[in-house]
């Protein structure tokens, strides 16, 4: 077997891996089993990221998606003790929706093929790390959104922190 | 031969089970898990059009994306717990006390 012949290999069975655990987040019932689901499905990504040669974003999906938020959500999750979905009489609305997310498929499908894409990717250089190519973008183009991004994060540690705090009347100041 | 439309056809994969999910499920947790999905989709066909035009402009969207999706975590968690504590329970059906 050829190094290209494991390239193909190696797609197909991440991009299965990636897409069935994102079915499965949909579908299982317990929201824990949901979380874990997602995680699989993030870290996955993260390994077609690889293929795409962009190591550094494949590395902060598995460092924020699947080590941050999926553990946050597992942390909400444990916290407010959600029973299992009830499946009851639901039926109906599943079928419609399966109707319209394969509508919804087939048009973003019949978009791409307007495009041309299938020709193969362009050549580059194998021993180099994309990386610094990245950090000079980010740093001279995007450093004005990158700096923004700063404080949507900490308007985000603010506001979480001021949702969840109890807030304490007046009269009960010491 | 691995062309960029396979890349995309797993992103649109993704973005179309996290939208069927946002339709389906009825808890506020399962939706919001569902809406990472979908981000997640969007960012995989952001780096396979950067990948496929050498533009590293997609990169770093895919950077702010993440960020964002981060704090809307954060925020919108925080907002379930308080939510659960007057309730007890996320379930979107029974939200629904500002209807007249």
């Amino acid at each position: 077997m050829t190094v290209f012949d494991a390239y193909i290999i190696g797609f197909y069975v991440l991009s299965t891996i990636t897409v069935a655990a994102a079915v499965m987040v949909v579908f299982s019932r317990n929201p824990l089993v949901s979380a874990l689901y997602l995680a699989l499905s993030f870290i996955g990504s993260a390994g077609l990221f690889i293929f795409l040669k962009a190591e550094f974003l494949a590395l902060v999906q598995v460092l924020i998606y699947a080590g941050a938020i999926v553990v946050l959500f597992i942390y909400v999750i444990m916290l407010l003790d959600l029973a299992p979905e009830r499946v009851k009489g639901v039926y109906g609305i599943i079928a419609k929706t399966f109707v319209a997310s394969l509508l919804v498929l087939t048009a973003l499908l019949l978009m791409f093929n307007i495009l041309d894409l299938k020709s193969a990717f362009p050549v580059l250089d194998p021993d180099y790390t994309y990386t610094v190519v990245l950090a000079s973008h980010l740093f001279s183009t995007y450093v004005v959104p990158f700096e923004l991004v700063s404080i949507v994060l900490m308007i985000g540690i603010i506001g979480a922190v001021m949702l969840v705090k109890k807030i304490e009347k007046k009269g009960d100041m010491k | 031969m691995i062309t960029p439309m396979h890349f995309l056809a797993v992103s649109v994969l993704l973005f179309t089970a996290g939208s069927m999910g946002v339709l389906l499920r009825r808890d506020a947790l399962g939706v919001f898990m569902c809406i990472e999905l979908m981000l997640n989709g969007v960012s995989l066909a952001f780096v396979t059009f950067s990948r496929m035009h050498q533009d590293f402009s997609g990169q770093v969207f895919v950077l702010v994306v993440l960020a964002v999706a981060a704090s809307e975590a954060a925020i919108g968690l925080a907002l379930m717990i308080a939510y659960s504590r007057s309730k007890r329970n996320v379930d979107l059906k029974e939200m629904n006390i500002l209807k007249g």
